[in-house]
C-alpha cells in the first residue's frame, strides 16, 4: 500500500473501522515505514489533543441566562395548553375533500385516556389509542381501529423520498376487507399541535382515483414523525401511489421588528411589515405578509432600547384574507418605553413536498 | 413533581455543556441557541418514552442535541454547489484569522472553514464513526476522509506548541 493511501486511511484505521484485509496492510506498511508509523503516532496524539480541548471546553460551558429562560417558558407554556380540543361537525359520506373534520382528537400526556375515557362516544377510541400525540378520524360512529385489520395481507415497502430536507420512508402497507393501512415516517419533522391536523393528510390513489381516507394518527419521536394512515380497502395488485403534498413545519429564526415614531413596524430580517398603536398600557402590532406558505410567526419577545424585557401575547391565530396574513401581537409596556424592537424565534411555515412513494398492493 | 419539573432537573446541569456543543457543530452562538432550543422541545416531547432513568438522560439528550444540529447542517449546506476536495488548497481558516501558534484547541477549531470544523467536531467532541458523520452530514464517506486529513494537516502546527508547552510545565 502506498504512503499516500496509508495516510488517508489512518483515521479510519485508529478508530478500528477498516476492513480486516486494510488492516493487515496498514499494519504491514507501519511496521516497515518509518515516516507513516511517526505520521500514526502524530494523528492519535492530536486526535487525542483534540479529544481533550474540545471536552475541556465544553465542561465550562454555560448557557445564556436569557436562552435559558426562553427555552424553559416555552416548554411550560406548551405544557399548559388545553390537552385535547373536540370538534363535531354534519358528515355525509365524508370525503377527504369535505373541510369538515368530524373529530380531532389530541393528547400529550399519557394518562390523558384515562381522563377521555369518561367522556362520551370518545370513550370507545381513547382506550384503544394511549400514545398518539395526533388523532383524525373522519366518521366517529365507525372509527377505524385495529380491530378492522383482520386478516391482513401485508407487503414490505422499499417507498422513500427525500423533499426540502426532510425524508419519507413508507414502512409497512397492510389491506384487509375492510381497510387498507400505511404506516410511514417523516424524518425531520415536528409536529405543531395547534395547527389544523388535515394539513397533515396523506393522500393515496390507485389507477381509476383516489381511495378514500378514513383516518389517521400520528406519534412524535425524536428523529421525526411516525404516522399511520386508514384508507378504503383495495384490491389486490393495483399500482398504487402514495403521496404527502406538504408539510407544516416549525423553524427556528431569528426576525426582528422595530417600531417606528411614525406607527410603523419595519423589518428587520424578514419580509412582514405592519402598523402598531398604543391603547394605554399595552401596545397593538398588526403584522402583514404575503407569502401563503408562512403560517405564524411565534416565540415573541420584546425589549426597548435599554435592554428592558417585556411581555408579548398573540391574539388569537394569523387569519388569512385577500392574498395575505395578518398576525396580531400585544405588547405590555408603559408609555415610558422607546424604542422597542420585537424579536420573533420561531416560524411555522408550510413546506411543499411532494413526498410520493408507488408500490403495489398485495 | 410535574414532568416539567421532572425534565429540568435533569436537563439543567447539562445545559451549559449543550449549548457548547451546538455552537461547536454549527459554528457561531445564535445558531447555537436556536438548535439548543428546537433540540430541547423535541426532547420534551419525547421525554416520556425515555427508558433508564436519570443515568441515561445525559447520552439521550446529546443524541438529541446532535441530531438536530446536523439537521440544520445538512440543510445549510445544502445550498452550496458540489465542492471537489482541492478547490479548497489553501483556504481552511478564514482568511483575516490569525491562529495563535500553541494556542486553545477551542481556538484552533473555531477558526476552520465551517465544512472542516464540523467533520472535526463530529469525529473529536461526538466521537462519531466517520461512516455516521457521512450519514449525517449527507456526504459521502470520501469526503469525510479527505476534509478531516486535511483539517488535521492544518490543525497539527498550530497546535504542535501547545503540547509541547504542556510537556515543559510537567
Amino acid at each position: 500500500m502506498q504512503c499516500e493511501r496509508v495516510q488517508k486511511e489512518l483515521e479510519s484505521y485508529l478508530q478500528g473501522t477498516v476492513t480486516p484485509e486494510e488492516r493487515a496492510e496498514i499494519n504491514a506498511h507501519l511496521s516497515t515505514c518509518a515516516v507513516c508509523s511517526e505520521e500514526a503516532t502524530a494523528v492519535k496524539e492530536l486526535g487525542q489533543t483534540l479529544r481533550r480541548g474540545l471536552h475541556a471546553w465544553i465542561d465550562q460551558g454555560e448557557c445564556p441566562p436569557q436562552l435559558a429562560r426562553q427555552i424553559e417558558l416555552s416548554i411550560r407554556q406548551g405544557a399548559r395548553r388545553p390537552w385535547w380540543r373536540r370538534t363535531w361537525s354534519v358528515y355525509a359520506g365524508a370525503s377527504v375533500a369535505a373541510a369538515a373534520v368530524l373529530m380531532i382528537v389530541m393528547w400529550q400526556q399519557p394518562d390523558v385516556a384515562e381522563r377521555m375515557a369518561s367522556v362520551p362516544l370518545v370513550g370507545a377510541i381513547a382506550a384503544q389509542f394511549i400514545s398518539p400525540d395526533l388523532e383524525v378520524q373522519f366518521d366517529p360512529l365507525t372509527p377505524v381501529n385495529t380491530a378492522l385489520m383482520q386478516p391482513t395481507r401485508t407487503v414490505a415497502v422499499d417507498g422513500t423520498a427525500e423533499a426540502q430536507g426532510m425524508k419519507l420512508t413508507v414502512e409497512k402497507f397492510e389491506v384487509s376487507p375492510q381497510l387498507t393501512r400505511v404506516r410511514y415516517f417523516v424524518r425531520g419533522l415536528m409536529l405543531i399541535p395547534e395547527i389544523d391536523p388535515l394539513t397533515y393528510q396523506p393522500e393515496l390513489s390507485a389507477k381509476d382515483g383516489p381511495v378514500r381516507l378514513r383516518g389517521f394518527n400520528a406519534d412524535q419521536r425524536d428523529q421525526g414523525v411516525v404516522f399511520q394512515a386508514y384508507f378504503d380497502p383495495v384490491g389486490s395488485g393495483q399500482a398504487l401511489t402514495f403521496t404527502l403534498d406538504r408539510l407544516p413545519v416549525s423553524q427556528a429564526i431569528s426576525g426582528r421588528w422595530a417600531l417606528q415614531p411614525n406607527g410603523q413596524v419595519d423589518a428587520r430580517e424578514l419580509p412582514a411589515a405592519g402598523q402598531w398603536q398604543r391603547n394605554g398600557s399595552k401596545v397593538t402590532v398588526t403584522l402583514n405578509w404575503s407569502d401563503p406558505n408562512v403560517l405564524r410567526l411565534t416565540e415573541w419577545t420584546a425589549t426597548d432600547s435599554a435592554g428592558k424585557e417585556y411581555a408579548v401575547a398573540e391574539v388569537g391565530r394569523p387569519a388569512y384574507a385577500d392574498g395575505a396574513w395578518t398576525q396580531t401581537l400585544t405588547i405590555e409596556a408603559p408609555e415610558t418605553a422607546s424604542g422597542l424592537e420585537l424579536r420573533s424565534s420561531r416560524m411555522e411555515n408550510r413546506v411543499i413536498g411532494p413526498w410520493t412513494a408507488t408500490f403495489t398492493s398485495p | 413533581m410535574t414532568m416539567e419539573d421532572r425534565f429540568f432537573a435533569l436537563y439543567k446541569p447539562e445545559q451549559g455543556r449543550l449549548y457548547r456543543t451546538a455552537w461547536a457543530i454549527l459554528g457561531n452562538e445564535a445558531d447555537a441557541g436556536d438548535a439548543l432550543q428546537e433540540a430541547t422541545i423535541r426532547a420534551f416531547r419525547a421525554f416520556d418514552q425515555l427508558k433508564g432513568g436519570a443515568a441515561a438522560f445525559p447520552a439521550w439528550m446529546r443524541r438529541i442535541l446532535v441530531n438536530t444540529c446536523t439537521q440544520i447542517l445538512r440543510k445549510r449546506m445544502r445550498v452550496i454547489p458540489v465542492e471537489r476536495p482541492e478547490d479548497y488548497g489553501g483556504e481552511l481558516v478564514a482568511p483575516d484569522v490569525e491562529l495563535p501558534l500553541g494556542g486553545d484547541v477551542w481556538d484552533a477549531v473555531r477558526a476552520l472553514d465551517e465544512r472542516y470544523r464540523a467533520v472535526v467536531v463530529l469525529r473529536f467532541l461526538n466521537d462519531m464513526q466517520l461512516e455516521d458523520i457521512a450519514t449525517a452530514l449527507d456526504i459521502p464517506l470520501g469526503t469525510v476522509k479527505s476534509r478531516l486529513h486535511t483539517a488535521l494537516k492544518q490543525l497539527r502546527g498550530h497546535l504542535q506548541g501547545l503540547d509541547g508547552e504542556r510537556r515543559g510545565a510537567v
